[in-house]
C-alpha cells in the first residue's frame, strides 16, 4: 500500500489526524493539518472523532492489568540470567564520600590532599631516621615494601585491580582516611621497587605514588 | 537551559544497564512494563503469553544495551523487542494451545455491529470495534493513540514504510466509522 491509496486530500489528513493528536506530526504535515483545522468545520469534527477512538483505545489498553508481582518475578529472572548481585562497583570518589559521609565532596579531596601530605612529611621523617617499624592498620605483612597511592576520581575498581595486576602489585589496605591505599610492591631491591613504582604512576588509574617502604629498610 | 544529559533519563538508564547496573534495569522494568504487557498481551491476547514476553524483552535489554546506539527512543526499542517476540511465539503456538479466555474473547468478537450496539454505549462500542480491527489495523491504532508513537517510529517497530502507517491508520479508521454508522452512531467521516 502507499498514499497513493487515498482518494483525496481529506482522506490522506484524516490518517495524520491521531498524530497529530498525539503530538507527533510535524513540518508540512502540521502545517497542512492545521490549516485544514482552521478553515474546514468538518475538520475539527473529524478531530472530535479521533479523540473519541483515543479514548477507547486508552481505555481498552488500561483495562488490562499486569500482574502485581511482576518485577519481583522479573528480578529472579534476572538473577538466573546474570548471577547473583554483588555490591555495586564504586568509584573511588564514591568510597571517598561514603568514608566522610558528612563531608562535602570538594572537602573530602581537600581532607585527602591534607593527609597525602601528612604521609609524606611521615615517609621522609622514616627514611631520614631509619625507622624500620612503620604499620598501618590493617596491616598484616610488616616486611614487604610497599607504597601509598591514590586513584583517579573516576577509576573503577575493576579499572584499578587490572593496572595494579599488569604490574604484578595489590592492595593491601584501604581506603585510609584521605582516599589512600597501600599498595604492596613485590621488588627485592630499591632499583626494582623505584621501577614499579614509576610504572604505576604512569598508569590511566593512578594520580599520586608516595613511596612507603623500600626493600631492605 | 543546560545541555547536559539528564541522569534519569531512558536512554542514561540503558547505558547504566550497559555498564551491568541492575538497578537501572529494574527503573526501567518499572517505568515501561505495563506498555510492554499491556502491547504483547494486544498482540497475542494471551495473559501468560504476554508475562513470559514482556520479561524477555527485559533480559534481552540487559543482554543487549552495550550495543544500544540511542537511534530511537527507548521506549520504541522496547516495543520493537516486544512486537520481535510476540511475533515468534505467535508462530509456535497452535491451535490446541489458545487459552478459554481468548475463545471467550473471540466468541465476543462474533457479534455483528447492530448486536454489539445494543449492549453499549458509543464509547463502549468503539472500545469494542477498536478490539475487533484485524492485527494489522489495530497495532497501528494501538502505537499512536496508547503508545503515541509517531508514524516513523511505528513504521520502525512494524518494519513498514511510512506510507503504510498512514495507509493502515486511513483503512483504520474508516472501518471504525463503518462500524459506528452500521451501529446507528453518527459519524462525519467516512
Amino acid at each position: 500500500m502507499s498514499e497513493n491509496a487515498f482518494a483525496n486530500r481529506r482522506d490522506r489528513l484524516e490518517a495524520l489526524l491521531p498524530f497529530f493528536l498525539n503530538g507527533t506530526l510535524s513540518g508540512a504535515e502540521l502545517h497542512e493539518v492545521e490549516e485544514w483545522l482552521a478553515s474546514d468545520p468538518e475538520a475539527m469534527a473529524s478531530l472530535a472523532e479521533v479523540e473519541s477512538e483515543y479514548s477507547a483505545t486508552t481505555a481498552g489498553n488500561e483495562a488490562i492489568r499486569p500482574p502485581a508481582d511482576a518485577l519481583a518475578r522479573f528480578s529472579r529472572a534476572l538473577e538466573r540470567e546474570a548471577g547473583p548481585e554483588r555490591a555495586a562497583r564504586l568509584s573511588l570518589r564514591e568510597r571517598l564520600t561514603r568514608l566522610m559521609p558528612s563531608m562535602p565532596v570538594q572537602a573530602a579531596w581537600v581532607a585527602a590532599g591534607l593527609a597525602l601530605a601528612i604521609l609524606v612529611g611521615q615517609t621522609v621523617w622514616i627514611n631520614l631516621n631509619g625507622n624500620e617499624h612503620y604499620s598501618v592498620a590493617g596491616a598484616d605483612r610488616e616486611d614487604a615494601p610497599f607504597a601509598f597511592v591514590t586513584f583517579k576520581g573516576d577509576a573503577s575498581m575493576a579499572d584499578v585491580s587490572a593496572a595494579l595486576g599488569e604490574l604484578g602489585l595489590e592492595i593491601d589496605a584501604g581506603p585510609l582516611p584521605g582516599g589512600l591505599y597501600r599498595v604492596l610492591v613485590s621488588a627485592e631491591t630499591v632499583a626494582q621497587y623505584d621501577e614499579i613504582a614509576a610504572a604505576l604512576e604512569k598508569t590511566d588509574v593512578v594520580e599520586t605514588v608516595v613511596t612507603g617502604r623500600k626493600p631492605g629498610s | 537551559m543546560s545541555g547536559a544529559p539528564d541522569p534519569a533519563s531512558d536512554a542514561a538508564l540503558v547505558a547504566r544497564v550497559g555498564r551491568g547496573d541492575r538497578a537501572a534495569l529494574r527503573l526501567l522494568f518499572m517505568r515501561h512494563h505495563a506498555r510492554v504487557f499491556r502491547f504483547v498481551m494486544r498482540q497475542t491476547g494471551s495473559e501468560t503469553m504476554a508475562d513470559d514476553i514482556a520479561n524477555e524483552v527485559f533480559l534481552e535489554v540487559w543482554r543487549q544495551a552495550p550495543r544500544f546506539e540511542g537511534r530511537s527512543q527507548v521506549s520504541t526499542w522496547l516495543i520493537g523487542i516486544a512486537r520481535f517476540k510476540a511475533l515468534s511465539a505467535l508462530r509456535k503456538r497452535t491451535e490446541s494451545a489458545l487459552e478459554e479466555g481468548q475463545a471467550e474473547a473471540m466468541a465476543d468478537s462474533a457479534d455483528t455491529p447492530e448486536v454489539l450496539a445494543m449492549k453499549d454505549d458509543k464509547a463502549s462500542a468503539l472500545r469494542r470495534f477498536v478490539d475487533m480491527l484485524s492485527e494489522e489495523h489495530r497495532v497501528v491504532v494501538d502505537l499512536a493513540y496508547y503508545h503515541g508513537k509517531s508514524v516513523t517510529e511505528i513504521g520502525e517497530i512494524l518494519a513498514v514504510p511510512v506510507a503504510t502507517v498512514k495507509t493502515r491508520m486511513f483503512y483504520a479508521r474508516k472501518k471504525l466509522g463503518e462500524a459506528l454508522q452500521a451501529s446507528g452512531y453518527d459519524r462525519g467521516w467516512p
